[in-house]
């Protein structure tokens, strides 16, 4: 059963908040960030036919996010153009969170995570899906999910811990 | 019973089977190192969602919007671009609005060390923000006003670069930073006078050199730093006599 082309254009929409908050998850600068998601707009509605097989669009959308960022960390290595730690350290960001040191603290912890740590938690930990959607979307299995997470969680607590433990 | 991190970090993600969910439940009842472990799990769970809650709130630009209604569907609907192509195209943007003098609309995020250190209280620190900007402050503030790159003391915390006028019409000045004498890490940063402030449009960092001092401002800006610069210089930098006319005049174009 296929599913119509604005039934795929309006659950897109309806998954646009998500599918922005997993992107940052990712790319970090927000405008990056919305990049991505256009990209996976684009990409998604092109092939949505392939949709007949899979209903699940947010699954699908996920995956295509995931697969554009992985498309650009690539071509970054290509590029010779890894982001440089001044880079890293600026960002478009909404201003009114330029006041949440612990926001800043959790993003720049986040962003520190080799990309398939990052990837892990940005759909259990942030997205709140099973180990199972999760494996499912990053293609691999279980096992190496539960691993990156637990290695990103370890990681994450150690570089948060500094911070955390000053007000306790 | 001892209980491995991987298990009980499942147990927070809700992905045991009921037996061992039921099995932790109890050494969390009853064991207070376990109850301190799954605490901390949760804890951490809890900061990140609550690190990137806000995007949910955010209006949903208007182009993504946009694209999921008008995208083309299907097969041979077209070239599909990557994030560098993407990327480009609103840099070309940005330039555009900065080159018809509009304000830098580029505000920073510092890194959460680099944020405790610089935006500290105590002593106030060299940042405030107003209404979403972020404007020069302290130390910062007085520096950019009343410092001459040509006649600075080599130890001062603030360091002067360069200093030109932006299309606007606004004087903008360049400036490293480093909190403590030693300080392993620096900022720097471009800052534009406007309406009585200084207001800081770019903020990097950028690594002091080997020796431990300053690097030369105007030599080893950070990127981000040199390129704002770029994108809203008219004319040329202003050399020592430019810079001290334009400080007596209070910086007023």
């Amino acid at each position: 059963m296929s599913l119509s082309v604005e039934n795929v254009r309006e659950q897109i929409v309806a998954l646009l908040p998500r599918l922005r908050r997993f992107a940052r998850t990712l790319a970090r600068d927000p405008h990056d960030a919305d990049d991505l998601v256009q990209i996976a707009i684009e990409r998604g509605l092109a092939k949505y036919e392939q949709l007949q097989d899979e209903a699940n669009v947010a699954r699908w959308m996920f995956g295509i996010v995931k697969n554009a960022w992985i498309d650009e960390i690539r071509a970054r290595a290509r590029r010779e153009r890894l982001l440089t730690d001044e880079e890293a350290g600026m960002n478009i960001a909404d201003p009114a969170a330029q006041a949440h040191v612990e926001t800043l603290a959790v993003e720049d912890a986040l962003a520190r995570l080799p990309d398939e740590q990052r990837l892990a938690v940005g759909l259990v930990l942030i997205e709140g899906l099973s180990y199972k959607e999760a494996a499912h979307i990053m293609e691999v299995p279980i096992g190496t999910l539960t691993s990156r997470l637990a290695r990103a969680r370890t990681a994450l607590q150690e570089m948060l811990q500094g911070s955390a433990g000053e007000r306790r | 019973m001892s209980l491995s991190d991987e298990t009980l970090m499942a147990y927070v993600d809700g992905e045991l089977d009921e037996e061992r969910r039921a099995a932790v439940a109890q050494a969390v009842a009853t064991d207070p190192e376990v109850a301190r472990r799954v605490a901390q799990q949760r804890l951490l769970r809890a900061s990140l969602q609550a690190a990137f809650a806000g995007v949910l709130d955010e209006p949903v630009p208007e182009h993504l919007v946009r694209a999921a209604h008008t995208a083309p569907a299907g097969a041979h609907s077209g070239t599909v671009v990557d994030l560098a192509s993407k990327r480009a195209a609103r840099r070309s943007r940005l330039r555009r609005v900065l080159a018809q003098g509009g304000a830098i609309a580029a505000s920073l995020l510092l890194g959460a060390l680099i944020a405790e250190r610089f935006l500290g209280s105590g002593d106030g620190g060299f940042f405030v923000t107003q209404r979403g900007q972020l404007l020069a402050h302290g130390a910062l503030a007085h520096a950019l006003t009343e410092q001459l790159a040509s006649s600075q003391a080599a130890g001062a915390n603030v360091q002067i670069g360069v200093s030109f006028q932006a299309h606007s019409g606004e004087y903008c000045r360049t400036f490293s930073l480093r909190r403590d004498p030693g300080s392993s890490s620096a900022l720097a940063g471009l800052a534009c006078r406007a309406r009585g402030d200084w207001h800081v449009d770019v903020l990097a960092r950028s690594a002091p050199d080997e020796s431990g001092g300053y690097r030369e401002a105007s030599s080893a800006m950070p990127s981000a730093v040199s390129q704002a610069m770029d994108a809203a210089i008219t004319g040329a930098p202003l050399d020592a006599d430019g810079e001290r006319a334009a400080r007596d005049r209070a910086w007023q174009p």
